[in-house]
């Protein structure tokens, strides 16, 4: 491999490690930004149906007895194509009213937080407790939605930065290269000669081009010429012997 | 071989344009600039575009996200205002509206008002901010017309969403939401910041890296090449480059210098076996032999016959190492805050906390300080003994484990422990390091390896605080601990790969700690270390490595701005060593400075108790490294000034030495302090008391340093005295 495509090559692996990492960073913050806007959006839902079934609590029911409640969540399914189910459950994960694929297990997790806003399982949820006008913890709101609108939104930020990281490196490559090329060119032609001339050393003549011989080249001629009359001294000697 | 002045190796025709300047510095310090200019040029580009795309995609994405947000309060808020119509309650006589608005409000961080715009297009019910902007575009009738479908536009600070509220098929009022504009813009400036530092951090990383690829792919081969042919020149054929399968023109140069040194060992091979078979060696022979044995020296090799030394070898192991530790630099004390444990919760019998929570949570710096402190003169034992690459490797082991037990940490306690095996790892690997440095300089050339050990050090702390908090915002600490980890067996590998043991010369005489500890009976020494050095790092590690992340937490300043606060520190101390540097040789004031230094520093620390700390203490931090490296140099310059005695007798480095351990009794006390102030006085009064220790420290040792014993005149080349 010449010289200034070893050099691109080595500089080009570290610049597109470089590149790779403001890629990844700049995903990571997206995914960051628009999974906080995903919480907010799904937890104002959680927050809103709360608001509406802790109303009934406060004039006294009890959240079995809320009549419009399966009313109530229904509707805002149906308002939302992306969401795959809503649930509400009392303080033993009983499913008292749901619509859709609900599998509430967050009691443990309400307990500790009063909101909750994540993935879980591979779908986002936002979930809420529900708490009778006493101050008691009586049960939950569970929103969960598909995580595929979150993929796809996704997707389509690997997909720009994918095309944008190689569109960078190969044109920073070839750049690299290229001035690689321009900047070695003298010292490629420098080692090239070296070579020549240490190569031509205890030849009958030196290569054309190759300049006048230095001290290094002498004293190794000289070793080499030197080093052949003894082996002729010493066969002779031994012809002798 | 070496460039000989009296010719121009550049051109092919002169005399020893053969040979000459493999090395030439001018040409290759033209390639390496060119090589490095286009490198970060093409990052820039590179990093910009990706960037770039980024931003576009994201603004693309979120405008819509908006705009959904938006819809769906309306929605929710809309079948409300909607039912009360169907109730019969006439538009104009709702009462509440606003107070149910204003609720509403408070469930969505993006929205900045909900308002009800009546059949007559004013606003007639409103809760929020800005609200301004939508009255006058109410009055300037730029809002969607009444009987008009759902419509989205932009005010000056605002996106309005517009929606219809109907009842039985009849438009009655509109609802007007606005979402903050700026909170799109905010996001999308967050993400610009990160980026803008990953570039700096790329770029400064590009260079140690860039800096090393050169050197051991070429430069490196070529000094070998340069030895090989100037030892060959004087008859000594035993050091051989080894091309190791490289097929570039320098793997070529190389294997032709093998292969010539290859014949002359097969040359002396033959004679040798040609001699075996004689039963006498004639005379004329011997001659001959002795005169080729004395011309042409061949022999077996040592071991650092084929590899030649480089400060290179060890400045990016050195980089990755000292990169490591700084990762955790902006969010340290703020995990020791999630690891916190009372200490009762561990043994009930203990009762009474035995120490407040804020000390607990500055542990884990304290007993690293000490670490570092106590570990310092072992490591420089150990490397004399040993030598620096297996000190090197030695240190790893230790730091490695620490880091992952710190990843792995179960409370604030056994953190302390990890923390301890990271200290003493980083004690060592550094000393190593700048034993390393100095062994393979040049003579005359000691102030540029250690150059090259404060700059890899410099860029480090520079790099790794900022890179860290990113990190750990993204992955978190336990993940960024483990990157640590990684980092540390990374430099371990390429210590490992690249250092060779430098020949071990006669070194210089080094005096004993003990004695040298003598010196702290001199007053001028002991003001500077009293007065200067230890405030400087009580500041350091009180204020900037204890409290700055712990406050920035407190005031809701997420992590990666913090941790570009405290990368700060690093960038203005590089400006400010040039700047110390440039003054104390142009006037020699090193007293002055020094007491700048500290004047500056408690200058800027009380001033940001006197302002917004989100913006003032960025500038605290910054005005604050530039005053540590105005101070830095002068401070150095000025031991044998103080005490030229002491500096004559152990030397000046074991006063350098003696210094820096003693100012970690400093880097052990800021923490503490700051912890206990902060747990009774909170962290504007301790911002204040460190700013004022450094002022009071700073006016008192200016003028002892002036006025005490007989230096004192010679310091005042410092002619403000």
């Amino acid at each position: 491999m010449p010289l200034p495509l070893r050099l691109a090559v080595l500089i080009a692996l570290v610049l597109l490690t470089a590149v790779l990492i403001t890629a990844r960073l700049n995903y990571a913050k997206f995914v960051q930004v628009t999974e906080n806007l995903d919480n907010s959006r799904y937890a104002f839902l959680a927050q809103d149906l709360k608001a509406t079934l802790e109303a009934s609590l406060d004039l006294g029911l009890s959240l079995e007895q809320i009549q419009n409640a399966q009313e109530v969540v229904e509707r805002q399914r149906a308002r939302y194509p992306e969401i795959l189910a809503i649930a509400v459950f009392d303080d033993r994960g009983r499913v008292l009213y749901n619509s859709g694929r609900a599998r509430p297990d967050l009691l443990e997790r309400l307990a500790l937080e009063s909101t909750v806003a994540g993935v879980v399982e591979g779908d986002r949820i936002a979930a809420t407790s529900l708490v009778n006008p006493f101050g008691a913890a009586v049960g939950g709101v569970e929103i969960r939605v598909s995580a595929r609108n979150a993929e796809q939104r996704n997707d389509t930020m690997l997909a720009s930065l994918g095309s944008a990281v190689l569109s960078a490196a190969a044109i920073g490559t070839a750049a690299i290269g290229l001035i690689a090329v321009v900047l070695l060119h003298g010292v490629r032609r420098r080692l090239q000669l070296q070579a020549r001339i240490i190569a031509s050393i205890g030849g009958a003549e030196a290569p054309a081009g190759v300049p006048a011989p230095g001290r290094f080249h002498e004293t190794a001629n000289r070793a080499l010429a030197e080093l052949h009359d003894v082996e002729r001294l010493v066969e002779t000697t031994r012809r002798g012997s | 071989m070496s460039q000989a002045p009296e010719t121009d190796p550049t051109k092919p025709g002169s005399q020893e344009a053969g040979e000459a300047a493999l090395i030439d510095d001018r040409t290759w310090r033209r390639v390496i600039n060119g090589l490095l200019v286009t490198a970060v040029a093409v990052l820039l580009a590179s990093a910009l575009w990706v960037s770039q795309q980024a931003w576009q995609t994201l603004d693309q994405v979120l405008v819509p996200e908006f705009d959904r947000d938006a819809e769906l309060v309306a929605r929710t808020v809309a079948s409300e205002i909607e039912r009360a119509e169907a109730l019969g309650i006439p538009f104009e006589e709702m009462r509440g509206v606003e107070a149910f608005l204003a609720d509403y409000l408070q469930r969505h961080s993006a929205i900045v008002y909900i308002a009800v715009t009546g059949p007559d297009g004013a606003v007639a019910y409103a809760a929020g901010a800005h609200l301004e902007e939508l009255q006058a575009a109410a009055a300037g009738g730029a809002l969607a017309p009444l009987e008009a479908a759902s419509d989205v536009g932009n005010l000056e600070r605002v996106r309005n969403a517009s929606f219809p509220l109907q009842h039985e098929g009849r438009t009655f009022a509109r609802l007007q939401v606005g979402m903050d504009r700026a909170y799109a813009e905010r996001q999308i400036a967050d993400i610009r910041w990160d980026v803008l530092i990953v570039l700096i951090v790329s770029l400064l990383i590009t260079f140690e890296l860039l800096v090393f690829v050169v050197d051991r792919n070429i430069l490196t081969p070529l000094r070998l090449i340069d030895r090989t042919v100037r030892e060959a020149a004087a008859g000594d054929w035993t050091v051989r480059p080894r091309s190791r399968g490289r097929r570039d023109e320098i793997g070529h140069l190389m294997g032709e210098l093998d292969g010539l040194s290859r014949r002359i060992g097969q040359a002396y091979g033959r004679i040798d076996q040609g001699i075996s078979g004689l039963r006498r060696i004639p005379e004329q022979l011997a001659v001959r032999l002795e005169r080729l044995r004395r011309s042409v020296r061949l022999g077996f090799a040592d071991e650092t016959a084929g590899t030649i030394p480089s400060r290179v070898d060890a400045r990016l192991p050195l980089f990755i190492f000292v990169f490591a530790e700084e990762l955790s630099r902006s969010f340290l004390p703020l995990y020791a805050e999630t690891l916190y444990l009372p200490v009762g919760a561990l043994l009930p019998f203990l009762g009474a906390e035995p120490l407040p929570r804020d000390v607990v949570i500055g542990l884990p710096i304290v007993v690293f300080m000490a670490f570092v402190a106590l570990a310092t003169p072992f490591g420089g034992t150990w490397v004399a003994r040993f030598g620096a690459r297996r000190v090197f490797l030695a240190g790893a082991v230790p730091a490695a484990i620490g880091y992952a037990g710190t990843a792995a940490a179960l409370s604030v306690y056994d953190l302390l422990v990890w923390r301890c095996l990271a200290a003493v790892g980083y004690a060592v690997v550094t000393i190593a390091a700048q034993g390393y440095l100095a062994a393979t300089a040049e003579p005359g050339q000691r102030a540029r390896a250690m150059a090259v050990f404060v700059a890899a050090v410099t860029t480090a702390v520079i790099c790794g605080s900022a890179i860290g908090a990113v990190l750990a915002d993204r992955l978190g600490y336990r993940a960024t601990f483990v990157v640590s980890t990684a980092l540390v067996v990374i430099a371990a590998l390429v210590a490992a790969s690249y250092m060779h043991e430098p020949r071990r010369d006669t070194a210089p005489v080094k005096a004993r700690l003990r004695e040298v500890v003598r010196a702290l009976a001199n007053p001028r020494f002991a003001g500077l270390i009293l007065l200067a050095a230890i405030p400087a790092k009580i500041a350091l590690t009180g204020f900037l490595f204890y409290l700055t992340p712990l406050f920035l937490d407190s005031l809701d300043v997420s992590q990666p701005a913090i941790g570009r606060t405290i990368m700060l520190y690093g960038v203005f101390m590089l400006i400010g060593t040039q700047i110390g540097a440039w003054l104390g040789d142009r006037g020699g004031r090193y007293a002055s400075l020094v007491a700048l230094g500290g004047l500056l520093t408690g200058i800027a620390l009380i001033a940001v108790t006197t302002v917004d700390p989100r913006d003032g203490m960025a500038v605290a931090v910054g005005v604050f490294g530039l005053a540590q490296g105005i101070a830095s140099a002068p401070m150095l310059a000025l031991l044998p000034v103080l005490c030229p005695a002491e500096a004559r007798l152990y030397g000046e480095t074991s006063l350098v030495s003696l210094l820096r351990l003693s100012e970690r009794v400093g880097s052990v006390i800021g923490p503490l302090l700051a912890a206990t102030m902060i747990a009774t006085t909170g962290y504007n009064a301790t911002i204040a008391v460190i700013g004022g220790l450094s002022v009071v420290t700073a006016m008192l040792f200016y003028p002892l340093a002036m006025r005490i014993g007989p230096a004192g005149r010679q310091a005042s080349g410092d002619t403000t005295a």
